[in-house]
């Protein structure tokens, strides 16, 4: 005969009151939202410039694909005292994503040390910022490996920049590596999915670091950071490491892209706000100019 | 600069004066059954139609005219017979003993009565509410467990958070704006069980005073609220018990006398069984358990007719882990500590002065993983205060309160958040190597509560505190006045104004589900916050008495109040006074009360309507936002009725609109060349912009007394049994978003904690 001693009835009771979490689905009624445009444009000598312009969409709409949200009709000018160029819409494969992007591309190469003015024309409003391409490259001076380190994302594998900041704040340093995957490699993306689109194909893929360092309390001194690569490699794997020298425009705005998507997943931050930058509150954008410097090999240890 | 000594000597003669003019009666006000000292009872002098009510010690002074060479008194009190007496009058009166019975100590019906009168009309101050324990133990809660904040919570201007959070929110203030002393001693977190369940045990407690605004000047050092809980002293002429087990915890109380009618002592203990059900099911990994306990004892001792010294001890702890549900997931560990000393001594009849030495402690240690990130957490705050306090009674006119109090606060914060390692261990907090902050708090007080004829009263006070920490000296003078009018006996009007300084703050995390706030100090970073409120009310008693109402209206601004920035990422490393944002805070709202106190019916209706908001330069773009326990609309309705001398009956309601949350409004795609910066980010356009859904609940219970003889001694006993939110209704507690992984669309989820809750408790007193 089935017996169940009352002791254990009651502990079943007293969980299923005390601690009976319930969680359901619920509708929340959509807020009035007026949509943006959203804006990005790096530009650095010797490249010829990009622009990537999209539409923002209220929370809950169902259109989230770049197809969806690529503003076709907008009419995109660069100009600096050398004349303007009228950008022409483009796209490319993300292998990662399985995905086309699409951008506004030019055909005339950067230049250094000028001003350059971005203007979206997009349904009678005139969106512009300007940006200096007057950055200057600071060369890496090694670029190491360890095996174990300890940041926010817990511990892990590390690369090792090391280079000396130029004299003067106001510098800030993203983290670049461009690898060839091969036909066999699989390429874990976001989310650990393997790219349907990437297997059995040779592939360039270019990781940017989402954190960029500043200068505030160390200018002029020697930097190391220590950078986790995003996906998974083999011993003997071979990278390209570039160190990246961005303007302040560029930093504030990733900066709060980057604490926005912390947040996003730690549910133990407060939540940020994209504040209106350099193309006023019509658009969240971000034009700005940036270096980079040489590369360094670097092959996996391990 | 020599005038300022020349006036208050005047003062002082003024007031001398008067003393001289004038014969006193002193004394104390008991509990004729048991000893205990009655907090409030009235006072009143027939002839000439004036009175007083007794203090936190059960005392009294009252100035007599030197008219005849006899008076005749009248003491009253809540659930008591009024008792007349005919008093002479000499020069050399020793204060006098009173002694009141019981109404249902000669009654056959057990009902509970108040003495019809008029107490909230007549007395000077506003905003504050007295409730009486048996009120309390009437109210049903849940798991049967009979509880002071949840009876709080039902009060006007009081807000809960939701169920899971702890504290209660007074007039737009935050939590920590709340002071919660537990005699004397700050109770830093007055909660068991996440809130649902409050440090205090109701069979240990004498008085629960809840003051919202008019604060009197020896009260200090928060912003928004006091609640101010004393201990019984114990009985006095017999030992005797009560206590009570419930599915949740069980309880005991014993007391009696050390030395009949001069010394007597109380100890209280609970301890919840949740640990010891739990630990069949918790085989493994996935843990539940839960484990609370708290300990009062108080010994007082009678040294002579003018010195009585008072001891008293309070430890709460909790300790709580969950492990299962993805969005809930913590291990807890929580718990107050007090101790207080305490010295009564009578300077003849007019002055009674007060002594104290307490030491507190308050300490919280979570861990909590939600998703792929975990958060770790540790405060605490430990306190030692010397205060004394002189009552000065000249006359009918008057009654000066003096004081000063010194604390030595030091405060031990420390957090993290961050994600899962992959690999590695994750990072931890040592609680004995983080750095203590140590800060001095002294204050200096001074108020009058004055009597001017039969329609005008005033309290007139101002306080004086001085905050010391390593970086910065704040010294802030507060003035504090309140004035009533009494339109006819049954009738009043009161204004009140007063000026609050706050030097420690909680910073609350509004993303979390679970109290991941942490205390600091002021410093030259952190300013003080700072409050002015005004308020005015209608106090009006009908019925002969049997029901009191009023309408308070009040405004309230608040400055430097403390939130995290955008974005905070708490590293232990970090510098916390780096994280924060300062800003203002505004409160308005309109309160209604009813209260019926006499009847076999007793209970009260509290409707509340108030608007809060908050405005930092660096949150929501600089513009004013709905502060997050905003809750405009706030309805509790209590009841409880005598069906016969063996049934009780009693049933209560909440209503309150769903606390405020932050979800952004739109989304913004950046697809930047194949970057991590690629995906989909959030347009937030306002904080707090959503409302949870409307909060409500209705929760009844019945209790059966009876008496039996159990080893020829008399014994009450009573079977309460309890539903607690009887329609089950699923109130919210939070909402966090989801990603339908198929349609990559946004999904919002709601958690809701309590369901319907039957429960049953069995409680007994010899």
């Amino acid at each position: 005969m089935f017996s169940f001693p009352i002791k254990y009835w009651l502990a079943v009771i007293v969980a299923l009151t005390a601690f009976a979490a319930c969680t359901k689905d619920v509708n929340i009624s959509p807020q009035a939202y007026e949509g943006k445009l959203s804006i990005q444009s790096l530009i650095t000598p010797g490249k010829v410039p990009t622009a990537y312009v999209y539409r923002t969409i209220p929370f809950f709409d169902p259109n989230v694909l770049p197809s969806d949200l690529f503003v076709r009709n907008a009419v995109v000018t660069l100009s600096s005292d050398e004349g303007t160029e009228v950008l022409r819409p483009d796209s490319i494969l993300n292998p990662v994503l399985c995905y086309y992007e699409y951008f506004y591309v030019g055909k005339i190469p950067i230049k250094a040390d000028k001003t350059y003015k971005l203007t979206v024309a997009y349904q009678g409003v005139n969106l512009s910022a300007t940006a200096i391409t007057d950055r200057r490259i600071v060369q890496l001076d090694s670029v190491t490996y360890v095996p174990q380190f300890k940041d926010l994302y817990g511990e892990h594998e590390g690369i090792v920049l090391h280079f000396k900041d130029q004299i003067g704040k106001g510098d800030y340093y993203r983290f670049a590596m461009g690898r060839t995957f091969g036909p066999k490699d699989t390429i874990l993306g976001v989310g650990k999915v393997i790219s349907q689109c990437a297997l059995g194909k040779t592939t360039w893929l270019q990781e940017i670091g989402r954190t960029i360092y500043t200068d505030q309390n160390g200018d002029g001194t020697a930097f190391t950071i220590t950078i986790e690569p995003t996906y998974k490699h083999k011993q003997g794997q071979i990278g390209y490491v570039r160190l990246q020298s961005l303007d302040q425009a560029t930093y504030v705005f990733y900066d709060q892209y980057d604490r926005q998507k912390l947040a996003q997943f730690n549910p133990f931050v407060e939540p940020v706000f994209i504040k209106p930058g350099q193309f006023g509150t019509r658009a969240i954008g971000v034009f700005g100019a940036y270096v980079v410097s040489d590369s360094i090999r670097f092959v996996y240890p391990e | 600069m020599e005038r300022i000594p020349i006036h208050f000597l005047w003062f002082f003669l003024f007031l001398t004066g008067q003393l001289f003019a004038q014969n006193n009666l002193s004394g104390y006000v008991r509990d004729a059954d048991t000893g205990e000292v009655l907090i409030g009872a009235t006072v009143a002098v027939t002839e000439f139609k004036t009175g007083t009510t007794t203090n936190t010690y059960g005392y009294f002074s009252l100035g007599i005219p030197a008219l005849g060479d006899s008076v005749s008194l009248v003491f009253s009190y809540v659930g008591y017979q009024p008792l007349a007496v005919r008093v002479r009058i000499s020069t050399s009166l020793e204060p006098l003993k009173i002694n009141l019975l019981p109404e249902n100590s000669q009654l056959e019906e057990v009902v509970i009565k108040a003495h019809a009168d008029n107490e909230n009309v007549e007395r000077t101050n506003m905003s504050i509410i007295n409730l009486s324990v048996s009120q309390i133990k009437a109210i049903p809660v849940i798991a049967g467990e009979r509880d002071v904040l949840k009876a709080v919570q039902f009060l006007p201007g009081v807000s809960a958070g939701s169920e899971g959070t702890t504290g209660f929110y007074v007039r737009g203030g935050n939590i920590d704006q709340n002071l919660v002393l537990l005699d004397e001693a700050v109770v830093y977190n007055p909660n068991h069980l996440f809130g649902l369940v409050s440090t205090f045990n109701v069979n240990a407690l004498n008085s629960v005073t809840l003051i919202k605004g008019g604060f009197p000047a020896q009260y200090g050092g928060r912003l928004s609220s006091v609640l101010d809980v004393t201990m019984r002293e114990g009985n006095k002429k017999k030992f005797s018990g009560e206590g009570g087990i419930g599915i949740i915890s069980s309880n005991l109380t014993l007391e009696g006398p050390i030395q009949k009618d001069k010394s007597s002592f109380i100890m209280s203990a609970r301890r919840s069984y949740l640990d010891l059900f739990l630990l069949p099911l918790n085989k493994g990994s996935n843990k539940t358990d839960y484990k609370l306990y708290d300990l009062n004892i108080k010994i007082n001792y009678e040294l002579g007719k003018k010195d009585h010294l008072f001891a008293s001890i309070f430890k709460g702890n909790d300790k709580a882990q969950y492990t299962g549900a993805n969005a809930l997931n913590y291990g807890i560990g929580f718990g107050n500590s007090t101790g207080t000393l305490r010295w009564n001594h009578l300077l003849g009849t007019k002055v009674f002065v007060n002594t104290s030495l307490i030491y507190n402690q308050y300490h919280l240690g979570l861990n909590t993983t939600q998703g792929q990130y975990y958060a770790l957490l540790y405060t605490q705050i430990q306190d030692y205060t010397a205060k004394s306090l002189l009552e000065w009674y000249p006359n009918n006119h008057h009654a000066v309160k003096i004081g000063i109090q010194y604390s030595q606060h030091a405060l031990a914060p420390a957090a993290v958040s961050a994600k899962i390692p992959k690999k590695g261990s994750r990072l931890q907090i040592k609680p004995d190597s983080i750095p203590r902050s140590y800060a001095d708090e002294s204050a200096f007080f001074f108020n009058d509560e004055i009597r001017l004829g039969a329609r005008f009263g005033a309290s007139v006070g101002v306080r004086v505190p001085v905050f010391s920490s390593k970086s910065k000296t704040y010294t802030a003078l507060e003035p504090r006045l309140t004035v009533k009018y009494s339109v006819n006996p049954s009738t009043s009007v009161k204004a009140a104004y007063t000026v609050m300084n706050q030097f420690l703050h909680l910073v609350p995390s509004s993303t979390a589900s679970l109290p991941t706030d942490i205390w600091i100090q002021s410093s030259s970073v952190v300013k003080p916050q700072t409050s002015q409120q005004v308020a005015l009310g209608l106090f009006h008693n009908f019925g002969d008495n049997q029901y009191e109402a009023s309408v308070e209206g009040y405004y309230k601004n608040m400055k430097n109040q403390v939130l995290f920035k955008e974005g905070t990422q708490l590293l232990l490393a970090s510098d916390l006074e780096k994280q924060l944002t300062f800003g203002a805070g505004n409160s308005y709202g309109v309160e209604l009360f009813v209260r019926k106190n006499t009847g076999k019916l007793t209970g009260w209706v509290s409707y509340t309507w108030s608007k809060t908001t908050q405005t930092f330069q660096e949150l929501n773009l600089g513009k004013p936002f709905p502060f997050t326990y905003d809750r405009r609309h706030n309805l509790s309705v209590v009841g409880i009725y005598e069906l016969s001398k063996k049934w009780n009956l009693s049933a209560d309601f909440v209503f309150n609109t769903g606390a405020a949350y932050t979800l952004a409004t739109g989304r913004v795609p950046v697809f930047n060349d194949g970057t991590l910066y690629d995906g989909i980010y959030y347009d937030f356009t306002a904080r707090n912009n959503y409302r949870l859904g409307n909060y409500h609940r209705l929760d009844v219970s019945a209790t059966r007394h009876q008496t039996k003889t159990w080893w020829k001694h008399k014994v009450e006993t009573e079977w309460v049994f309890g539903v607690y939110n009887l329609y089950s209704h699923r109130n919210p507690y939070f909402v966090y978003l989801s990603t339908d992984p198929a349609t990559r669309q946004p999904l919002a989820k709601q958690v809701s904690l309590l369901p319907i809750i039957p429960s049953v408790s069995w409680h007994f007193k010899f």
